[in-house]
């Protein structure tokens, strides 16, 4: 039993590990040392580190704006619309049933 | 009533299709740009979501300390549209933040208080779903819970120190901002009352259905 546990343990223990040696970017930062080499020989030329005023980026840096405005106004449509086509699913479903129930109750009711 | 109904529709379909027009003719806001146009349906959809949790909590302990079946009803609807409203605010909020803050999401004091508002409206409706019996009156007392929070949500801006805009914007509105605004908002209200409606309307036909099956058993 204390084998089993061990064994048991021992994976929990392991897998434990690569979880937090794969959030910790451990195959990242073995990069980073490559990565860097070219940066520290274009160090001279620019300093990637620099504040730069959003409104002094060029063009092709900045974030457009419109597919941002445009994708929320097709979400809002697209919601409220799905929404109402639920509803109005459940709704014909709901008639269905009561048609179907008071014809079964209308043909049930004692005849005198 | 079917004919003012039918009015009513077309009016909030109309008010609707019109405000993204209207929307575009608005200016151009200094610091954010083209994409603070997304205020326009964004505030608007938090308002009718803070509504509809309200509504939804009134109702609920309404049907709780009065056993009311249309006061459970009523309570219904508007969990599910506090649900629906919550899901825009929530998705057009980062749209919006993306450009404005850079990032998607900010846990602070306002998005992260909504977000919990919001998850608690899905639970009432998860419970409702598949609490079994007695799952009308636990939802009812969460819905309680999650129309507190509504105060809370709406002055967190002004108490802690948060990314989010303060309640002082809305009654700062340049003009060419605030007409527009204040349209958006009666469209989203007339739409919200309509769905409301509607959606009172689907519940009370299912109890319908229970009390003809009833019938039909007895029989």
């Amino acid at each position: 039993m204390s084998r089993v546990l061990m064994t048991r343990a021992g994976w929990w223990i392991v897998a434990l590990s690569l979880i937090g040696a794969g959030s910790s970017g451990l195959p990242a930062q073995a990069l980073a040392p490559a990565a860097q080499a070219p940066a520290a020989q274009k160090a001279p030329q620019e300093s990637p580190g620099e504040f730069v005023p959003i409104k002094s980026l060029q063009q092709q840096d900045q974030l457009p704006a419109a597919p941002l405005l445009v994708a929320a106004y097709v979400f809002v449509w697209a919601v409220l619309l799905v929404y109402v086509w639920t509803i109005w699913r459940r709704l014909m479903k709901v008639e269905r049933e009561i048609r179907q129930l008071a014809s079964r109750v209308g043909d049930s009711a004692p005849r005198r | 009533m079917n004919r003012v109904y039918s009015m009513l529709v077309l009016a909030a379909i109309a008010l609707f299709a019109v405000a993204p027009v209207i929307v575009a003719g608005t200016p151009v806001e200094a610091t954010m740009g083209l994409v603070q146009k997304i205020f326009y349906y964004h505030v608007p959809s938090a308002m009718v979501m803070f509504l509809a949790a309200f509504v939804c909590g009134v109702a609920s302990a309404i049907y709780l300390f009065r056993g009311t079946p249309g006061a459970d009803r009523l309570a219904v609807a508007a969990a599910e549209l506090t649900v629906v409203f919550g899901l825009i605010v929530l998705v057009t909020g980062p749209l919006w933040a993306r450009k404005a803050w850079g990032v998607w999401w900010q846990w602070d004091a306002r998005l992260t208080s909504t977000l919990l508002m919001w998850m608690i409206y899905v639970a009432c409706l998860l419970v409702r779903r598949f609490g079994g019996p007695g799952a009308e009156k636990l939802s009812a007392a969460m819905a309680l819970f999650g129309m507190a929070n509504v105060p809370f949500v709406y002055i967190s801006v002004n108490i802690w120190r948060t990314v989010h805009p303060t309640t002082a914007v809305i009654p700062k509105l340049p003009g060419g901002m605030r007409g527009p605004f204040w349209f958006c908002v009666l469209s989203f209200m007339l739409l919200f009352g309509l769905l409301l409606a509607l959606r009172a309307r689907l519940e009370e036909r299912r109890a319908d259905v229970e009390h003809l099956y009833l019938i039909a058993d007895h029989d």
